[in-house]
């Protein structure tokens, strides 16, 4: 099964629910095509919602660190919401909670976007 | 199809008629059949059409279009106007391609010509099917020697036998959940008379991995002959790998470095984005080396810090990459947690025999499942005298 995804839009910031697994060759693409559309439709500040992701492995956690790079490298920012344990123990492996902005606060975060 | 299910129009002609039809579908059949490559059978059934049926022309149209068009005779162009349209489908009914007849001049087909060509499109069609799967076998089994081809080279390059370093027992293991794997292990020792150790593991798995940890092994041996503090070599490493752009970024690694001077027993470790190596003390105690920066190759400018510590007689070391704590059982991962604990519990000091009794641990807890990524890992046991004593043969 691979990852659904849609995307919400909330006081300017796109929110990515991400619903399933992302792995190598499931939901990594749908991931990617989902950032790269809204960043071509000038929406750059996005918060990806992981609370639904079952699983993640590295190839998944290459592809979050891609869309982060996409989005800062056009100006824009991008925040994660609601780590499921699996994906925060990745995160803090690899030492990427230091890199990315994480979140458990729907609202808060969205707020927390630069106006 | 018609014929299969419509009263055959053969009951109407006189008995030495029907016999010598069915007689000349037997024999187009049998050509049809004589063939394992694409291309002949619809030539064949394209010649039968045209020189024995006597049909103006014959096109087959590939439903796939990874086939050029087949035809014999003349077929007018697309839209094929006046011309007779039969699809060709596989067992599993999906559409393999279409034959276009274009009849014969003075008229158009009669109920027995129609009859014989859809007899004869059902037999064509099972012979293209059959020789779809046989062109795709043998594809297949180019691609198959080619990763067996690759699968020995990335085995050679693993180390053959561990350093034998008085004081030290060493051992390695890796197995790989496809034909190659993404995992890598390398032990050096360089001029200065340390040893230079690391476990690494390419995001994903298979053959793009280990093209990634082939790339890794060159950079990291050429490297290495540096004088280069450990910290230093990390991150140049990382440095290079996402300067390689945005697919070799995507495939990042995770590694951990380890320095071994063996005179004094002295080890520095530097962490980049990997599972924490840990270091189990003879008083039972264990700390575990976090990663002081993410994973190489991922950001550009990343660096790292090492630590240095004095690695005592009695103590023992564990690198792995995440295919161990990743096995599971159902939902549930085996887990860092677990693992540490399996080694804590392995009392020996023999460094292959602690990672064989892992691996059979882990097999256990999976129940012998199907391994669904690549495991990798090194033990290092410093040895007190006893040990030693123990050791020697």
């Amino acid at each position: 099964m691979s990852a659904k995804i849609t995307v919400r839009h909330s006081d300017g910031v796109a929110i990515v629910d991400v619903n399933g697994r992302i792995t190598l060759g499931e939901g990594s693409v749908g991931l990617r095509d989902a950032v790269l559309k809204e960043l071509a439709a000038d929406h750059k500040k996005l918060l990806l919602n992981l609370a639904e992701v079952t699983y993640m492995d590295s190839s998944g956690v290459g592809e979050l660190t891609s869309a982060y790079t996409s989005i800062r490298n056009q100006g824009g920012e991008v925040k994660l919401l609601n780590l499921s344990e699996k994906v925060d123990g990745l995160m803090q492996i690899t030492k990427l909670a230091t890199i990315f902005d994480i979140s458990d606060d729907e609202n808060a975060a969205i707020a927390s976007f630069k106006k | 199809m018609d014929s299969a299910t419509s009263p055959l129009p053969q009951n109407d002609l006189p008995l030495e008629q029907q016999v010598a039809r069915l007689q000349a579908l037997l024999e187009a059949t049998r050509q049809a059949h004589s063939t394992s490559a694409v291309n002949e059978v619809l030539t064949r059934t394209s010649h039968i059409l045209v020189r024995e049926l006597e049909m103006e022309g014959a096109l087959f149209l590939d439903s796939s279009s990874t086939q050029p068009n087949v035809s014999w005779g003349t077929v007018p162009a697309a839209p094929y106007d006046n011309c007779y349209r039969f699809p060709l489908f596989s067992r599993e009914n999906q559409l393999l391609a279409e034959l276009i007849v274009a009849p014969p001049v003075d008229g158009s087909l009669s109920i027995y010509d129609r009859d014989f060509i859809e007899g004869l499109v059902l037999q064509t069609a099972v012979a293209l099917e059959n020789a779809t799967l046989h062109e795709r076998d043998l594809e297949w089994a180019r691609v198959q020697q080619d990763l067996d081809a690759a699968r020995t080279i990335q085995r050679s390059l693993f180390p053959t036998s561990m350093p034998a370093i008085p004081g030290f027992s060493i051992g390695a293991r890796s197995s790989t959940c496809y034909e190659v794997g993404g995992d890598y292990l390398d032990i050096l020792r360089l001029e200065d008379g340390t040893h230079l150790m690391v476990v690494a593991d390419v995001a994903g798995k298979g053959l793009a991995s280990a093209i990634v940890a082939t790339s890794f092994r060159a950079s990291f041996r050429s490297l290495a002959s540096q004088p280069l503090p450990l910290a230093e070599l990390a991150a140049r490493i990382g440095q290079r790998h996402w300067e390689e752009g945005p697919e070799a970024r995507r495939l990042y690694v995770t590694a951990i470095f380890l320095r071994l001077r063996t005179e004094d027993g002295i080890v520095e470790i530097v962490n980049a984005g990997h599972n924490p190596g840990a270091l189990a003390r003879s008083a039972g105690s264990v700390h575990l080396f976090e990663a002081s920066g993410t994973p190489l190759g991922m950001f550009p400018g990343m660096s790292y810090s090492s630590e240095t510590f004095p690695f005592s007689a009695g103590s023992r070391l564990l690198f792995y990459t995440d295919g161990l704590t990743e096995v599971s059982q159902g939902e549930e991962e085996f887990g860092s947690e677990r693992l540490v604990q399996a080694f804590l519990e392995s009392s020996s000091s023999n460094a292959p025999q602690i990672l064989e009794s892992l691996w059979e641990t882990l097999a256990s807890f999976s129940t012998n499942a199907q391994q669904v990524d690549d495991m990798t890992a090194l033990a290092i046991c410093h040895l007190d005298p006893l040990q030693q004593e123990l050791a020697t043969p």
